[in-house]
């Protein structure tokens, strides 16, 4: 135990009692069997980095563990066959769906989800003869279902790490390359026209290779929260709603920031086009303008066919006709 | 759109994202894209576990913390990859609740549904196209009625602009004694008559008609009733003295050819309206009056020569055809009507523009009672002249 933990025995022991009155169904844990696993996640995530953390601090760190759920995986973790039971009744959907929309077929989500449940029961024993199990990670901060999915896109990620041949490239490939390579082979080809007169060709590819450039440096200059809601709106594709949701803000705020870190983005850009590649002001308002036509139109047909495919799969299903 | 949204930058960094994501993809249904840069970001070398990523996603780290991991996500491709996965189904299972899917599925499926797409849904698809069927049948009676009704009052309004004007035998052999062509062969004897006194009927104020030039009043005796007289001075109200003396060079052209016509407006007349002619007749003339007929004394239109022929016989000539060609006949609150292919016709209406009334609409609860009782004593569709404005009630 920690020395900051050791000094607010009090506060922690009190805490914790409220988690156990407060969980609807304690499983007939008491204080002391959750005891541990508090107490190893506030040295996670409060008294670890801060000596100095005030009772305060606990108590509301404490306060905010969600009760049920920790209450149901200790006692699973204790060996307790009905939190089995109830564990797998309650979220063995709960991973399946998530596995089903992580996988690419129904096969490897299966495998997936079996994986998950054996992960999480413990195939293998610590020193002290006990199962080492997934659940022990599990800390009640957030929800077990959360969690779950968390642990099924972890595994997920790894398993395919593992299996991907694309885990041995090197890792300092240059950004840019990665973009000129792409425009050849994804379907995005028509964003980036192609020429058959090579000296049309080198330049096209000198262009996007300073844009290339231009783009990540303008990314990496970027703060930390911007950069993420950056990669998590354009990279992963995630609504500005969800964004905010997780960063704490409204959506509103989080449309309003990603504004400002497309601006920021503008200036670098242009700025580095300018200053390290000689770019005029003429040239970058073309390139990009070009850019967003050629792409703009191609969004536009998407769009086109995925309502149009959206329409016929709707009147095949309801038998309109 | 968002406000300030820079569509370019946009479209850039979504080249680049696609580009980034593009080799990653082995298995295309997979969510697994990750760049094949920066799978592993040097400088992360601790990554978070499960439950940092998920309380992460849900922001239930303490404050503190988060900046920390914020920086860890802004770098590590594959941390921020499993945090997006968490977060997407984290997003997705508030929508759908895995647990309802088995529990209450068909609640779930409806929930999962989005709003446009239940429009098109059954039954909403089926309702709304029955209505858009209903409405769009009505739509077309209601045009074909409208365009029943177009071509019939422009019958009307071709015969009077086109009969004056023409002459000839096809004039003569096929005389219409329709109201409106009696109107218009009226106009045309009255041109015939005003010929006579052309050189003052610019000066000539045709609004009162105790004023109106003898040669007019003659003209008016043709009418059938005082109404007659009024509608057909408003008629050659709107005539030009420029238009007066183009008409008179046609009627000069066509009278070697067109006797009939004539014949046919003054033998119409002479039965009927003998006592009206007189009546206008007999008026107080005034100096107007008096000058006009200095200036170009005017022949009785019984002595005007048409074509040889004199006035009366053409009335009386008139007056068989309109005998053996008028319909059925009603007199109503005072007006005489006539039945023409089904519709009734004042004999005041001489071929001016009508409004269509319907009967029962809200235009037809604001005319005038008057005009309503006329309407409702006559079946079908009428054409009444009502305060020097012509109706047409269906």
């Amino acid at each position: 135990m920690s020395s900051a933990a050791e000094k607010h025995q009090n506060t922690i022991d009190e805490a914790i009692a409220r988690v156990v009155s407060r969980a609807e169904n304690s499983r007939g844990l008491k204080a002391a069997d959750l005891r541990g696993r508090v107490v190893k996640s506030l040295e996670k995530y409060v008294t670890g980095d801060d000596k100095n953390v005030s009772g305060a601090e606990i108590k509301a760190f404490i306060d905010e563990l969600r009760a049920d759920d920790l209450c149901l995986i200790v006692a699973c973790e204790n060996g307790d066959e009905k939190a089995w039971d109830d564990l797998v009744r309650n979220f063995d959907a709960t991973v399946k769906s998530a596995a089903r929309k992580i996988s690419g077929n129904n096969e490897d989500a299966e495998d997936l989800a079996s994986s998950i449940w054996a992960e999480l029961y413990g195939l293998k024993h610590d020193k002290d003869g006990k199962l080492r199990t997934k659940l022990s990670y599990y800390s009640g901060r957030g929800s077990l279902g959360g969690w779950l999915r968390a642990v099924v896109s972890q595994l997920a990620i790894d398993e395919f790490r593992k299996q991907s041949k694309f885990v041995q490239i090197e890792e300092n490939r240059e950004f840019e390359n990665l973009a000129n390579e792409s425009s050849e082979k994804s379907e995005n080809n028509s964003v980036v026209s192609h020429s058959d007169n090579p000296e049309q060709l080198f330049s096209e590819k000198q262009t996007q290779k300073d844009v290339g450039e231009a783009l990540k440096k303008a990314i990496d200059e970027l703060e930390s929260e911007d950069k993420l809601i950056l990669k998590l709106y354009y990279f992963d594709d995630l609504k500005l709603k969800d964004i905010g949701a997780v960063l704490g803000f409204h959506e509103a705020t989080a449309s309003r920031k990603l504004v400002r870190v497309q601006t920021e983005i503008r200036k670098s850009v242009e700025k580095i086009l300018k200053n390290q590649h000689g770019w005029n002001e003429p040239e970058i308002k073309r390139y990009l303008s070009e850019t967003a036509e050629k792409l703009g139109i191609n969004l536009e047909k998407m769009f086109a066919l995925l309502l149009f495919a959206a329409l016929v799969q709707e009147i095949f299903k309801t038998g309109v006709l | 759109m968002i406000e300030g949204f820079d569509k370019e930058i946009d479209a850039l960094l979504r080249q680049t994202a696609k580009g980034e994501t593009a080799f990653a993809e082995t298995n295309p249904d997979s969510r697994f894209k990750i760049p094949k840069s920066k799978i592993q970001n040097p400088k992360s070398k601790i990554h978070p576990d499960a439950d940092e990523i998920s309380a992460f996603a849900e922001n239930a780290l303490p404050e503190k913390l988060k900046p920390k991991y914020t920086a860890h996500f802004a770098e590590c491709d594959r941390c921020r990859k499993i945090l997006s996965n968490t977060i997407t189904l984290n997003s997705e299972a508030e929508t759908v609740p895995a647990f309802s899917v088995a529990a209450t599925p068909k609640i779930a499926v409806i929930k999962s549904i989005p709003w446009y797409r239940r429009l098109f849904a059954f039954p909403n698809a089926a309702y709304a196209m029955g209505a858009l069927v209903v409405l769009f049948g009505g739509f077309l009676a209601f045009t074909l009625l409208q365009n029943v009704n177009n071509s019939q009052s422009s019958e009307v309004s071709v015969i009077s602009e086109s009969q004056p004007r023409q002459g000839g035998p096809s004039a003569e052999s096929e005389p219409d004694f329709s109201p409106n062509t009696m109107s218009n062969m009226s106009v045309t004897s009255t041109d015939s008559v005003s010929n006579s006194a052309m050189s003052n009927s610019g000066s000539v104020n045709m609004s009162n008609s105790s004023t109106m030039p003898s040669v007019v009043s003659n003209a008016a005796a043709q009418r059938t009733n005082a109404n007659l007289s009024m509608a057909n001075t408003n008629l050659l109200k709107k005539e030009s003295p420029l238009n007066e003396v183009e008409r008179e060079k046609d009627l000069t052209q066509t009278k070697p050819s067109a006797p009939t016509a004539a014949d046919s407006a003054a033998g119409s007349v002479a039965e009927n309206q003998s006592v009206s002619s007189k009546q206008i007749n007999e008026l107080p003339r005034n100096d107007d009056k008096a000058k006009i007929a200095q200036a170009a004394p005017s022949p009785s239109v019984e002595t005007l020569p048409l074509n040889g022929r004199n006035m009366s016989e053409l009335k009386s000539a008139r007056a068989k055809k309109s005998d053996s060609n008028a319909g059925e006949s009603r007199s109503v609150s005072g007006r005489n009507f006539t039945r023409k292919d089904g519709v009734w016709y004042d004999s005041a209406y001489n071929g001016q523009s009508t409004t269509n009334i319907s009967r029962g609409s809200n235009e037809y609860q604001k005319l005038d009672s008057g005009l309503r009782s006329i309407a409702e004593n006559l079946s079908g569709t009428i054409v009444v002249v009502w305060k020097s404005k012509a109706y047409r009630i269906q």
